[in-house]
């Protein structure tokens, strides 16, 4: 079998051999061709609905990890503030539309990755030169280490609740994410990911245990009264909102996933059904944390301004320390699955940008310029937090609101990347869809531009 | 991770059909023109002035 090679290091095949030896392969391609191996052979099975479930399972992974990864620890954060401060109005519609925008965003992502098989940084990086690629990798790797400090507090929190202490809990995850990252393949790592993700749902059982007034929550969807369209608190929520359903690491995030997963031509419809199953868990608990904070912290004294350790105090008060718990625990993995996801998205980004390994694949002894950028950026953070009065939710909301600002950044690139029809061939952007992503930056920006003008001029609107 | 242990045949019509016995296509820098230069300017002015926004925001105690 003869094999094309490109030069280079990071060479999908190596080269300057005709004869295939298997075992002479780099040890990240060995690895993928194993995991498509497993999905070729799941393919070829007979289509028992068994057998599709199993097929479909071992396709879900960047979808389901980026979305649910988004609802993190500065967005159950976001939500509570968001329902405690304007009970079940005005946001639970508005997070079915953000649902919408996230998954038409996140698919480009999918087609993006399995056309190109490059991931975002690298494509951005050698398609418009190196200002772009840089301003896109230092907004990215800053963007993403304040989001983990975000993380960690939120693990913190939610560790003292059980009275594990702060150092210990922090230590612990920290060790967790590197570990996961460096000694575990992408399958088992994504696998793995996943199982923590899964956790995420836990507050949809609570929203349920916690009895809320399903009338109040139906009735917002037919009176959607929005008060004080135009304050600054508002629009800061609002695009508080917006950042924390999509912000630019998950571009980044499932591009580089769907590459180092392998995802080919044929796993894009796949690819779609994963990122819809991870949306539609994503709106799930976004709606039950907004409900649950609406019902019981909604007109409480200094609601708006609640702090983390209120909130558990508040729902251990009043439903009990079950729910309390609970709402602990998800905190806790919300603050761990994001951290996992976002160190995985650090280092694909630097070593695609800077053209070093770039691959999950890849063993930590050949690939530690891979693995470091992300766990240092990491372990940075989770110090960062064990320093005393750290202001979370001010710390939130700045993540939150300055990936706001940088997301029109980011979608002009992943518009342009789209668009290309060098790159992308017959899978570019249709013009429906092109309406639709332009429809979503031109929002994004009129949010900002608002936001902008309620900040500068609070007394002109 | 050793392959022995997987048919050849089978690992070599994966590489084909899935395209891993070649490299993703060449991907070249491109000068941007006409609406895309446009574009890159726009956003350059966006990113400046929504950072100094934001600066101002907090630091007017926005939050």
């Amino acid at each position: 079998m003869t094999i094309q090679v490109e030069e280079g290091v990071h060479s999908p095949l190596p080269s300057g051999q005709d004869e295939l030896n298997l075992n002479e392969l780099p040890a990240s391609i060995r690895e993928r061709l194993r995991d498509r191996l497993y999905i070729s052979r799941l393919r070829q099975r007979p289509q028992t609905p068994w057998n599709r479930l199993v097929l479909a399972f071992a396709l879900i992974g960047p979808g389901v990890l980026v979305m649910l990864g988004d609802n993190d620890a500065g967005g159950v954060i976001t939500y509570i503030q968001t329902g405690a401060s304007y009970g079940f109005g005005v946001f639970i519609p508005l997070i079915f539309v953000l649902g919408g925008i996230a998954y038409v965003v996140q698919e480009m992502t999918v087609r993006l990755g399995a056309v190109t098989r490059r991931g975002h940084a690298e494509l951005i990086w050698k398609r418009y030169g190196p200002y772009w690629g840089a301003f896109s990798l230092v907004d990215l790797v800053v963007a993403n280490f304040l989001t983990l400090i975000t993380e960690f507090i939120g693990i913190r929190v939610a560790a003292e609740a059980f009275g594990i202490p702060p150092a210990l809990a922090v230590a612990s995850a920290v060790a967790f994410i590197a570990g996961t990252l460096i000694f575990l393949r992408y399958w088992t790592w994504e696998r793995i990911a996943l199982g923590v993700a899964l956790v995420n749902l836990v507050f949809v059982p609570i929203a349920i245990m916690a009895h809320p007034d399903w009338r109040a929550v139906a009735a917002s969807f037919v009176h959607w009264r929005v008060p004080n369209f135009m304050s600054a608190s508002f629009l800061i929520l609002v695009s508080a909102n917006i950042g924390t359903t999509i912000a630019p690491w998950q571009l980044f995030f499932q591009q580089s996933s769907v590459v180092d997963k392998g995802l080919t031509l044929k796993d894009i419809p796949a690819g779609r059904r994963d990122t819809a199953l991870g949306v539609i868990g994503m709106m799930a608990v976004a709606l039950a944390i907004i409900v649950l904070a609406a019902q019981y912290i909604h007109g409480l004294p200094g609601a708006d301004n609640f702090q983390i350790a209120q909130v558990l105090s508040t729902l251990h008060h009043r439903l009990g320390g079950a729910i309390a718990t609970l709402f602990a625990v998800g905190l806790m993995e919300a603050g761990l699955i994001a951290a996992i996801v976002i160190t995985a998205s650090t280092s694909w980004a630097v070593g695609e940008a800077l053209d070093l390994p770039r691959s999950i694949n890849e063993p930590p002894k050949q690939a530690l310029t891979f693995y470091l950028p992300g766990i240092i950026a990491t372990a940075f953070a989770g110090a960062i937090v064990l320093l005393p009065h750290v202001p979370l939710g001010f710390l939130n909301l700045t993540v939150q609101v300055v990936a706001t600002v940088f997301m029109p950044a980011a979608m002009l690139f992943l518009l342009m990347l789209l668009n290309d029809q060098e790159l992308m061939g017959t899978y570019v952007n249709s013009r429906r869809r092109n309406v639709l992503s332009i429809a979503i930056m031109m929002v994004l920006i009129i949010c900002n531009v608002l936001y902008a003008t309620a900040t500068i001029f609070p007394h002109a609107l | 991770m050793n392959l022995d242990h997987y048919d050849r045949k089978e690992i070599e019509r994966l590489l084909r059909d899935e395209g891993w016995d070649h490299p993703p296509a060449e991907v070249r820098r491109i000068l941007p023109s006409g609406w895309y230069r446009a574009a890159f300017w726009a956003l350059r002015a966006y990113i400046i002035v929504m950072v100094v926004v934001v600066a101002i925001g907090f630091a007017r105690g926005a939050h």
